[in-house]
């Protein structure tokens, strides 16, 4: 690639003997591949016979410049290109549409080898568990997670590698969420514990995990996972919801002091960080470069922002589709740079000259496309953020309502519970006969994160209250 | 025989028109003097005061609960490309 660029450079617009059109394969060969790919869709939507040989090009140019770069194509020209990247980008867009049927159509085409396999069995899979098809969503999500791995394995790039990574695991979770679905606490665990503790997932799934424990009435469990996200290596990852669960998990054991304290953490943690969250959203949230300009500071720049923000914007980074995009977006500006040259260097009377400045105005759009898509991408999820932050904290507040209500039913009904604090013990830890128990007295504790268990007692029984004689 | 059951048959229809023709007579006033009143028992007094336990119906509010993780499922497809 950077030698089709330095070679792309060497050769002077003059010295190539242009049509009154280019040559898609020449402009490959140049380096060009977004015009290259640019001029052979506008070709191919003129001619009525596509032979083969122009869509293996289609193809082989597709998968150079990602399927993105076709996304501000009419539907209806695409449709008429039978190439499996063409056919995953319809079947991706109709299933944004929520079009099931038309995506599934256009999904089943893209064949084992191809590189887009993986993910179309991902969104298949997704597709099949919401129809209730559960022998077909097993069948995808085992095909997607087959083949990510073993492509994860095959590829150089340490982009392609990340992304079929991330894929695979993200396959291995869809089937522990199902059976979470179904109820099936226990199985769901299982699968759960599939996953790599060094896997890109793993810090998401501890608060899915913790929930399937709380749903199984382990608390104890439940709540020595969520302690995991108070590690320092943490500390970039933003889970409100796991304080939420935490502070259901000391009510469920009628711990209300402790429930308590979570709660009131979580207003004066979670507010500091809202409204400095708030204020930067409502001063910028129509701006369309703000946000791609957040995600491409340096971490020396970043050091300036509000830490939780930059947190955030660190968090964002770290997913693939901003990996790709970005990667995207800078292949895009090196070509654009170079062909910007090249066009200004033709004679004003060059044949080709027309159609190549159509193409640069092209090469621009998917430039602006990319960058909208960064800015876009990071607003929505902080203000995602912003709004999970709300919600769970009405639901903090009904804890505490539910919590003063019985505090109450305590007093009138001259009774209280069976101790004022559970006290952690050995015996309370519910565990299987491959997990050990460790008291962690002085020892370091990094390798065992993910595997915490609390040992309260229940502390829900409740004793008649003395009353004292003044 | 016969002669003795017609006489006992007509003996008992003439006393069921006697039993019509009884009159019930009711007291048309009475007096009750309370004060002269008795009551037959054991004065009882309570030692303090007390009301009767009994469990009060409450509701409980519907505390929050994850059903799925569906949405993180769409997110993840969205967050690939």
């Amino acid at each position: 690639m950077l030698f089709a660029l330095l070679f792309s450079l060497t050769l002077g617009a003059e010295e190539i003997e242009w049509k009154s059109y280019p040559e898609p394969e020449k402009l490959a060969e140049m380096g060009f591949i977004y015009t290259a790919l640019d001029t052979h869709v506008r070709m191919l939507s003129k001619k009525k016979d596509i032979e083969t040989p122009d869509l293996e090009l289609l193809e082989d140019l597709v998968l150079k410049t990602n399927v993105e770069a076709l996304e501000d194509y009419d539907q209806k020209v695409l449709a008429r290109f039978p190439v499996a990247s063409v056919q995953f980008l319809l079947g991706r867009k109709a299933w944004e549409e929520k079009k099931f049927n038309v995506a599934r159509q256009w999904l089943l085409n893209v064949p084992k080898w191809h590189r887009y396999y993986p993910e179309a069995r991902f969104v298949m899979a997704d597709m099949a568990a919401d129809a209730g098809k559960m022998g077909d969503r097993e069948a995808f999500e085992e095909q997607c997670y087959q083949s990510a791995e073993k492509r994860a394995g095959e590829v150089n790039s340490k982009l392609l590698k990340r992304y079929y990574t991330v894929l695979g695991e993200d396959c291995r979770v869809l089937r522990a969420r199902k059976l979470y679905k179904e109820g099936r606490y226990q199985d769901a665990i299982d699968a759960y514990n599939q996953i790599s503790k060094r896997a890109y997932k793993w810090p998401y799934i501890l608060l899915e995990k913790a929930w399937a424990h709380y749903n199984l009435k382990d608390y104890n469990r439940s709540l020595g996972l969520l302690v995991t996200y108070k590690s320092p290596l943490m500390e970039s990852y933003f889970f409100p919801e796991s304080e939420v669960l935490t502070a259901l998990g000391y009510f469920r054991l009628c711990l209300y002091d402790d429930s308590l304290v979570v709660i009131d953490e979580y207003y004066n943690n979670y507010k500091a960080k809202s409204d400095a969250l708030e204020a930067m959203l409502k001063s910028h949230q129509n701006s369309q470069t703000h946000f791609y300009n957040l995600m491409k500071l340096s971490s020396e720049e970043s050091k300036k922002l509000n830490p939780f923000i930059a947190q955030l914007a660190a968090q964002i980074r770290q997913r693939p589709r901003f990996a790709l995009d970005y990667s995207s977006l800078e292949k895009v500006q090196a070509e654009m740079k170079n062909f910007e040259n090249l066009v200004h260097g033709l004679s004003t009377r060059a044949p080709a000259r027309k159609w190549l400045e159509e193409s640069l105005k092209q090469i621009k759009a998917v430039e602006e496309n990319l960058k909208g898509r960064i800015n876009y991408h990071a607003k929505k999820d902080m203000f995602d953020f912003i709004r999970e932050v709300y919600v769970l904290s009405e639901e903090m507040f009904k804890i505490k309502l539910e919590i003063i209500a019985r505090k109450k039913d305590l007093v009138y009904g001259q009774k209280k519970l069976i101790s004022d604090r559970g006290r952690g013990s050995e015996v309370e830890v519910k565990r299987s006969r491959f997990e050990a128990f460790w008291k962690f007295h002085g020892a370091f504790w990094a390798d065992e994160l993910g595997d915490f268990s609390f040992g309260l007692a229940s502390n829900c029984q409740t004793v008649r209250k003395e009353v004292t004689n003044e | 025989m016969n002669k003795l059951l017609i006489l006992f048959v007509f003996s008992i229809s003439l006393g069921a028109i006697a039993e019509e023709n009884v009159i019930y007579q009711y007291k048309k006033y009475e007096k009750f003097d309370l004060g002269d009143l008795e009551v037959k028992g054991q004065l009882v007094a309570p030692g303090d005061l007390s009301v009767r336990e009994r469990d009060r119906r409450r509701f409980e509010l519907d505390l929050y609960n994850r059903a799925d993780f569906d949405p993180m499922i769409k997110h993840d497809i969205k967050t690939l490309r």
